[in-house]
């Protein structure tokens, strides 16, 4: 593979005495989909806070495009092209559905001839051109992620890291989300999949890394790797299952 | 002082708490040494000292009544001299107009404050934090102006403890010593074993986290109902030791803003949420007042620019900064768990 | 008459105060950061430009255009050195630091200008009126209204429709969920801090013209300012217009039943609100 587009070097993180890293290697080329399994607490979202800039880290942790960019502020990563759907979405509540996305087209990377318009994301998702002027706070939880993805995606990503975007949503709509993610990628964007579903993981990722404690315990092809290696890997091998 | 709990039926069996220290003895025998010193002042002290003391003391206790509210329930307020004001004003009515004895009626007059807190807080509890504050400074200066129009304590132009006339210095100091003891007992003293109480550990929970407080069974709603009223009257019986001894009340000096200034900065510098912080703070703020007071403009200055360099800098006052270098409570209200080595 | 009399002076000297409040409404409504030197800045500034207008022969509206600049910059620089370090979820420590800060510059005005009251000479304008009926309007008092509802209009429109409004209505929703999607909060809230000190400098002008100035009056201001918010609901720009035409009618009618009355029957009209619609005459529930 050529240089990765985004990748960690030995990163650790740590929230005030607890350290929740320890020195985790990721990488993600262009165009990919990646998949980040674990158990709660593995250290799934802390990878991701990390890479965005919400934790501090140190500058050669995290690099993109050859460049060290560990501990940069989150305003400087978006417009360096990586965007976050946030775990829980945080959507801007009081906020119509399209002023929570002009948010993300007023703070884009690219201005002109972007990949990604309002259009595009009411093409993706029909239901917010509807529900366009509604305050989000009055969708359901299917429709707010999908303001939380059509926001990030107006950032203008080159790299979208997606945490936990099917959690608490009915299997019908996580569906329906999920199949917009070959869409994305096809645009060239690459994509981080955090993710509790392992076979939606499995499914709809290149590769994945599996974690466990604040390390990773396995990585690979994601159609390569066998369901006993990745339970081995979930629950530690003294909980392998049988 | 160790109290035996059983704590865990399948650890140990049997856990030994300490709650008392030796700093905290020495301390404690200070202490009361201090408050019984104070009591009998008309015995060894000037009129000079006895009048200083009162403030110095005045200070403490208003000081101890804000740190119970910022620095435990949460309550910041920012019109204390409300409650200065009201209960200094019933004492002054009580005494010179209904004729009960001035040092009686001082004890009387916290009835007013305490009054005052129901209402009060029946308005502003909906109101957090900063807007909470400027609630209770509206309540002051309405107080502040009611009192102005009101004819029958003399409105504007104030009223005089005439009837202190009658009795001789020596019984004046003795009576405002006594009362000014008094006062440091139910003020500090009554902190001190609030915070050691069941009730202490539920205050420092809701200062911690209201939420997981009342999670865990804490009526977050009634305990800061009762810090709310207990700091009324422990601030009224400040504000009437201090007017007793003043002998003069006007509605701008008994509703000064002043006392919230003393007790923000007292507690601030001295170290907030802990008594040693609110003594170190008070003894920091009258020998400043003593020893710069006469650069007026340029010493207030000085002490509001300190007191924003301690909230960005040094939020845990002088206080934290010497917990930091040895550890020897005055006040100890930590729990600590002793376990017995077989 | 004497009624309608004091009605309409009510809503003139709500047209000042509604330039105290949009400050306050920008910070404290939709930003939530407190900041007791609300006042003080204001008096700072009235203090400041007539001192220039006396030393430079200036007229009031030279000094209108420079007090909008100095308080901008002043903004700014409170929001870099004091706030930026104090702002967090635990509101005491903002509080505690604007506390003294506003001590100080009480103090430091005191020093400066002595406890003296002033005003700013306002030429033939300050008497100007006209008549309606048996009515006497204030042409001064006028154009304060008329300011104060063209500067309400813009920050309510700013708020609304901008790239600087939303940034800052959504680092105010969630800042870090606004830093995730490309904002940088600490500019956003910068900018709406020297806004609304800007907007004080507004209020300086038009106060050292139709009164007096004095450099412990600061702690009012805020007072008027914070009920106006409050009456008319947390985060409603035009709530806090509506709130400052409540609190100038209340002291007006107040101030016409007993002259010591009027500025308790604001207070009293506030109270009122909070006790019966805490959330103000605009807010949501």
């Amino acid at each position: 593979m050529n240089t990765p587009l985004l990748s960690t070097h030995g990163l650790v993180a740590r929230y005030g005495d607890f350290q929740a890293l320890y020195g985790i290697d990721f990488e993600i080329g262009k165009g990919e989909v990646v998949a980040l399994i674990g158990a709660n607490g593995a250290g799934k979202s802390t990878l991701l806070r990390s890479i965005i800039g919400l934790l501090r880290v140190a500058p050669e942790m995290v690099i993109l495009d050859g460049r060290p960019v560990g501990g940069c502020r989150p305003h400087r990563m978006i417009a360096d092209g990586v965007a976050i759907v946030p775990e829980g979405r945080r959507l801007f509540t009081g906020m119509s559905v399209e002023d929570n996305l002009r948010v993300a087209i007023d703070h884009a990377r690219v201005t002109r001839n972007a990949a990604w318009t309002l259009e595009g994301i009411f093409a993706l998702f029909p239901i917010l051109r509807e529900k366009r002027r509604v305050p989000v706070e009055s969708l359901s939880g299917g429709q707010q992620q999908m303001v939380a993805i059509g926001r990030a995606l107006l950032n203008q990503p080159r790299l979208l890291l997606c945490d936990e975007i099917s959690l608490g949503l009915a299997p019908k709509v996580v569906r329906e989300i999920y199949q917009s993610i070959p869409s994305i990628s096809q645009s060239g964007t690459s994509i981080v999949l955090v993710e509790q579903d392992v076979g939606l993981a499995k499914s709809a990722s290149d590769r994945l890394y599996c974690m466990l404690e604040g390390r990773t315990t396995l990585t690979g092809r994601s159609r390569d790797i066998s369901r006993e290696a990745i339970a081995e890997a979930y629950f530690g091998g003294s909980h392998a299952l049988a | 002082m160790t109290e035996t709990v059983a704590i865990n039926s399948d650890g140990p069996g049997i856990v030994r708490v300490q709650r008392q220290t030796t700093s905290g003895f020495v301390a404690m025998a200070l202490g009361t040494s201090m408050i019984a010193a104070i009591g009998s002042m008309p015995w060894w002290a000037s009129q000079g000292q006895i009048r200083d003391v009162v403030e110095l003391c005045c200070y403490i206790a208003v000081a101890a009544m804000w740190n119970l509210l910022a620095g435990y329930a949460g309550l910041v307020s920012v019109g204390q001299q409300a409650f200065v004001g009201v209960a200094a004003y019933a004492m002054f009515v009580m005494a010179q107009l209904w004729g009960v004895n001035p040092f009686f009626a001082v004890i009387l007059a916290v009835s007013a404050p305490a009054l005052l807190a129901i209402p009060t807080y029946a308005l502003l509890h909906r109101l957090d934090g900063p807007y909470f504050a400027i609630g209770t400074w509206v309540i002051a200066e309405v107080m502040r102006l009611a009192t102005s129009i009101f004819a029958y304590v003399n409105a504007g132009a104030g009223m005089s403890l005439r009837v202190m006339t009658g009795y001789s210095a020596d019984q004046r100091a003795m009576g405002v010593s006594f009362l000014c003891a008094f006062m440091l007992l139910v003020t500090v003293g009554g902190s001190y074993l609030l915070l050691r109480s069941r009730y202490g550990l539920a205050l420092t929970a809701v200062r911690d986290n209201p939420v997981a407080a009342a999670s865990q069974g804490v009526n977050v709603g009634r305990l800061r109902f009762l810090i709310w009223m207990a700091a009324a009257v422990g601030t009224g019986l400040a504000g009437a030791v201090y007017f007793l001894a003043q002998l003069r009340i006007t509605p701008p000096s008994a509703y000064d803003p002043n006392w919230a200034s003393i007790a923000i900065f007292v507690v601030m510098v001295g170290g907030l949420g802990s008594l040693e912080g609110v003594i170190i703070g008070a003894l920091i703020y009258f020998f400043a007042d003593r020893w710069f007071g006469e650069y007026g403009a340029i010493y207030l200055v000085v002490l509001g620019l300190l007191t924003l360099f301690m909230a960005i800098f040094a939020r845990g006052g002088v206080w934290g900064v010497i917990c930091k270098i040895v550890d020897a409570p005055w006040f100890p209200t930590r729990r600590t768990l002793l376990e017995d080595k077989p | 008459m004497h009624w309608l009399d004091g009605l309409i002076q009510g809503v003139l000297l709500g047209g000042l105060y509604a330039q105290y409040a949009l400050g306050m409404a920008l910070m404290f409504g939709v930003m939530r950061i407190v900041n007791l030197t609300h006042g003080d800045l204001m008096i700072l500034l009235a203090l400041t430009g007539i001192s220039l207008a006396a030393r430079f022969a200036l007229g009031p509206w030279p000094v209108l255009v420079i007090l909008v600049v100095l308080g901008a910059i002043i903004g700014l620089l409170l929001q870099r050195l004091v706030l930026d370090r104090v702002v967090g979820s635990d509101p005491l420590p903002s509080l505690i630091a604007t506390f003294g800060l506003s001590m100080a510059l009480q103090n430091a005005m005191l020093q400066f200008w002595s406890a003296d009251t002033r005003s700013l000479g306002a030429g033939g304008i300050a008497q100007a009126s006209f008549q309606i009926g048996s009515l006497f309007v204030g042409v001064l008092p006028l154009i304060v209204l008329l300011t104060a509802t063209v500067l309400t209009g813009s920050l309510d429109a700013t708020l609304r429709h901008t790239r600087f409004g939303r940034a800052l209505r959504a680092s105010s929703v969630d800042v870090e969920a606004a830093a995730m999607t490309g904002v940088n909060p600490k500019n956003v809230y910068a900018g709406a801090t020297a806004i609304a000190v800007a907007i004080l400098g507004f209020a300086a002008v038009f106060q050292s013209m139709r009164a007096t100035v004095a450099p412990a009056d600061g702690p009012f201001q805020l007072i008027y300012a914070f009920e106006a918010v409050i009456i008319g609901g947390m985060g409603s720009i035009w709530g806090a217009f509506l709130g400052a035409m409540v609190l100038g009618i209340s002291q007006s009618i107040g101030f016409r039943i007993d002259p010591g009355f009027g500025i308790l029957a604001g207070h009293l009209v506030f109270l009122l609100v909070l006790a019966l619609r805490p959330q103000g005459l605009m807010g949501k529930v």
